[in-house]
């Protein structure tokens, strides 16, 4: 055994980060976006996501397998040219820095609306904030020990979701696939929108260190894991509801487990929001990492993104002041989805047909 | 020792006896525990110098003065006739001096271009003790002395094996005082032992007495509320650490061995886990990590109850928690604070006084306050309930140094509380969970086997596996081997 000086993560903490990545601030009212374009057929098109979202990553293994080392910033560079390059990955940090900003706005809204009302919401933020920049700051893998550790309390998640099933009704799935392959696609498309973050692969992958073939294989782990996960709470909120009561309900998962209680906890409900807000540190420190990552790849000097985290944050919190009210943090989400679109869709794909086409691919160092 | 040798002015010894008595004792300041006695041997006179306060007159008398007095006529150089196991030839004054603040007792004869330095230290003992604040209910009784050399053969009689090696080192430019490092040179990783020699060797200190200062010059983040060495005055203790490829640390006139690297887990393991059957070692383990819980997080949860989230009780229990609380002054946060407070003072003041006086105060403090101040209707009898709870939970972690820890994290989490209801909990725990996983001992990580997670490392974590299921040593020292033997050789027919 040796002493591990260099910073890298095992595959094995490859999978939860990027399911931790994933699995964030979307899921308390991820059952409802979908129910509204897909109605009770919503599990099939996360179902569906899924397989886009494999798809999209084995799309993203071709690219990375042919750069080893680098990461999205870097294969930028290379590929595109320095001017290029640079600009898109401007666009980039300042995506991830939007993202990061509506994990960070949505995150306040819903706890102004279920715990805290009159906490003012910039607290909140910079709070919130202020453990990203602790966590982020400092090797990726201590990060991902964190990151392995609080997958523990998923579990906690899927236990208080699974005492529901005593109080379901399975009649409500049914007719399945009533209303056609229409609204199931439109679903799939809500449904891919709370499943970004495993775009993290481009970032992420070149920290770990094990061969390219088990970086898939820990990446489709954590897809499969997260798609399952992510059509289970629908099933059940589906069959919870049922049609009539489903539009009425913005967080399903949230109003289902508060109408339980046990001999000595009568409101379920608040250890879930606590489990909750984990989950949401998690993903936005991992947004926060891929800003703060991009903007080390400008300097030449400088091998460590800590310095660059702190600045990240200050974007991230200040954007997210911007939107007030539920209407405008709605839009504002909305807005960050849509462009998910370019970023996560659009520009690697043209990044792998581009460095396909050019055949550049990284120089092999002997 | 080193600041004597590289004394610029060093004199050599002369060949006349009176004169080197005369320098020396300018050397040592005319200090008055400086004796001497004049001896003759084969017809040059000489003469003995000894420090009184270390040196053991006996043993001069016995391998010195008998020994040269006997073989007066003979033929023979003193190294022939003198029978102590430590004899060296000496050429330099302060080497010589250095010699004598040892304890050992110099020779000079006239006519003779140097002098002879023998060991006559006198051994200071005392017979090993249990150590007061780490009993265990079965096994060894026996605890590390004030005595170097003594503890080291502690550790020597309980491995009798060739791999243990014992490194000296001097620390302290007043002082003096000798520190070895202890391991096993076929377990322990090589890279984190040259760091810890590079870390040992670059400490520049005027004093070195006491694992304490050790542990501040060594350890990786000094203000983390976590211990990051583990002092342990128990051998068997030092020698399983030992087995397991870490490092022990002991110095001279202390009782405590240091063990480092370590991780977060050794501080709440005891020697009795293993000497109690496996069903109740787990049961006991698991025990102490639900109270490690209990006292960082209880008074928090209840503040946060009492002042966000009262709908989370159920309806039985709203009543009496709002009765106890109806007529209370102060808001929770205070209440908290006033009691854990209180209970800080009575340990603090406990802990030092004798025995009779610190039950007294603990009886005073405990009983009387604690009803006194609930008759007088400052504090809610619930919050006496979850402090006192509190604190029992705090005093049954094995080791004082984490106890005190988690004490301490009590507050801020209490604060946290108090502003953002299980919000601020939540964000608390995160904060020091991070930075449990930050942490680390020497370069090893510190919250193993949970992050990072190491499946067979959990065998001995939170619960324990029956001693024959555990294959595999603790990776978290990285040591060079893996695999431990334990297998029960036989199998039911």
């Amino acid at each position: 055994m040796k002493l591990k000086r260099e910073d890298t993560i095992t595959s094995f903490q490859f999978i939860f980060l990027i399911i931790q990545a994933q699995v964030g601030v979307g899921i308390l009212s991820m059952p409802f976006n979908i129910y509204t374009a897909a109605g009770h057929d919503s599990w099939i098109s996360v179902l569906i996501g899924g397989c886009v979202v494999q798809v999209l990553l084995i799309l993203f293994w071709i690219l990375m397998k042919r750069f080893p080392s680098m990461t999205l910033y870097e294969v930028l560079d290379s590929t595109t040219g320095i001017f290029i390059g640079g600009v898109i990955k401007g666009l980039y940090i300042i995506y991830f820095i939007l993202v990061g900003s509506n994990i960070l706005s949505l995150f306040s809204e819903i706890i102004n609306i279920w715990i805290l009302p009159l906490t003012p919401r910039w607290l909140l933020i910079v709070l919130m904030a202020g453990i990203g920049i602790y966590a982020v700051r400092g090797p990726v893998k201590f990060l991902a020990r964190f990151y392995v550790f609080v997958s523990l309390l998923l579990i906690v998640f899927v236990l208080l979701v699974i005492y529901s099933f005593w109080e379901v009704d399975y009649l409500n799935i049914f007719p399945i696939g009533e209303k056609g392959i229409m609204p199931i696609l439109k679903g799939t498309e809500k449904a891919l929108f709370s499943m970004i973050g495993f775009e993290m692969y481009l970032i992420v992958a070149p920290y770990v260190n094990s061969s390219s073939i088990k970086k898939l294989k820990a990446a489709s782990i954590s897809n499969v894991v997260v798609t399952i996960f992510y059509s289970f709470l629908t099933l059940i909120c589906i069959l919870f509801f049922g049609i009539k009561e489903f539009i009425l309900v913005p967080e399903p998962l949230l109003y289902m487990i508060k109408s339980f209680s046990f001999k000595i906890l009568e409101r379920i409900d608040l250890l879930f929001l606590s489990v909750w807000i984990v989950s949401v540190a998690t993903s936005y420190m991992a947004y926060l990492f891929a800003a703060s990552r991009g903007l080390m790849s400008f300097s030449k000097k400088n091998k460590e993104h800590s310095p660059y985290v702190f600045y990240a944050a200050i974007l991230s919190v200040l954007i997210s002041l911007m939107p007030e009210g539920v209407y405008k943090v709605g839009q504002f989400s909305t807005f960050v989805t849509y462009l998910s679109y370019i970023f996560v869709l659009g520009l690697p794909v043209l990044l792998l047909l581009l460095s396909l086409l050019t055949h550049r691919k990284e120089k092999q160092q002997s | 020792m080193k600041n004597h040798r590289s004394n610029k002015n060093s004199k050599p010894v002369t060949m006349n006896a009176d004169e080197n008595l005369h320098v020396i004792q300018s050397i040592l300041h005319g200090t008055s525990d400086l004796k001497t006695r004049t001896i003759t041997y084969q017809k040059s006179s000489g003469v003995i110098i000894y420090l009184e306060s270390i040196a053991d007159t006996e043993k001069i008398q016995q391998s010195v003065i008998e020994p040269l007095n006997r073989a007066m006529d003979d033929e023979g150089t003193v190294e022939t006739v003198i029978t102590n196991t430590e004899l060296s030839f000496i050429e330099e004054l302060h080497e010589g001096v250095g010699k004598l603040l040892t304890g050992s007792c110099l020779l000079s004869f006239d006519g003779m271009c140097g002098m002879y330095a023998v060991n006559v230290t006198s051994q200071l003992t005392r017979t090993p003790e249990e150590p007061t604040n780490e009993k265990v209910v079965r096994g060894s009784h026996e605890g590390f002395v004030d005595s170097l050399t003594q503890n080291l053969g502690l550790i020597r009689k309980r491995l009798e094996n060739k791999n243990l090696v014992v490194k000296q080192y001097v620390i302290g430019q007043s002082t003096n005082t000798k520190v070895a490092l202890v391991y096993m040179d076929d377990l322990v990783n090589k890279e984190v032992l040259s760091e810890i020699f590079r870390r040992i060797e670059s400490i520049s200190a005027d004093m070195g007495f006491s694992p304490g200062y050790l542990e501040e010059f060594m350890e990786d983040k000094t203000f983390s509320p976590f211990p990051q060495m583990l002092p342990t005055e128990r051998p068997d203790r030092t020698m399983a650490h030992l087995l397991d490829g870490r490092v022990a640390v002991l110095s001279e006139g202390t009782a405590t061995a240091l063990i480092l690297p370590v991780t977060f887990l050794s501080f709440f393991q005891s020697p009795d886990d293993f000497n109690s059957r496996v069903l109740s070692g787990s049961f006991f383990r698991l025990l102490r990590m639900v109270s490690f819980l209990v006292a960082m997080t209880l008074p928090a949860v209840y503040i946060a109850i009492i002042g966000f989230h009262f709908e989370i009780l159920p309806n039985e229990l709203i009543l009496p928690v709002k009765a106890s609380l109806e007529g209370i002054p102060f808001p929770p946060i205070i209440e908290a604070f006033v009691m854990v407070f209180t209970i800080e003072l009575i340990r603090e003041a406990g802990v030092r006084l004798p025995t009779p006086i610190g039950q007294t105060i603990g009886i005073v403090g405990g009983l009387v306050i604690g009803d006194a101040v609930v008759s007088a209707g400052f504090i809610s009898n619930v919050m006496v309930i979850v402090i006192a709870l509190t604190a029992v939970a705090s005093f049954t972690v094995p080791t004082y140094e984490m106890g005190a820890s988690i004490r301490i994290l009590t507050f801020p989490l209490m604060i946290a509380a108090s502003l953002l209801g299980f919000l601020g909990i939540v964000m608390g725990l995160m904060v020091i969970l991070l930075h449990l996983c930050k942490l680390e001992s020497i370069g090893t990580p510190y919250f193993a086997p949970f992050a990072p997670l190491n499946l067979s490392g959990l065998k001995d974590a939170v619960i324990r596996f029956p001693l024959w299921k555990m294959n595999n040593r603790a990776m978290d020292a990285l040591p060079q081997k893996r695999s431990q033997r334990n297998t029960k050789g036989w199998k039911n027919k």
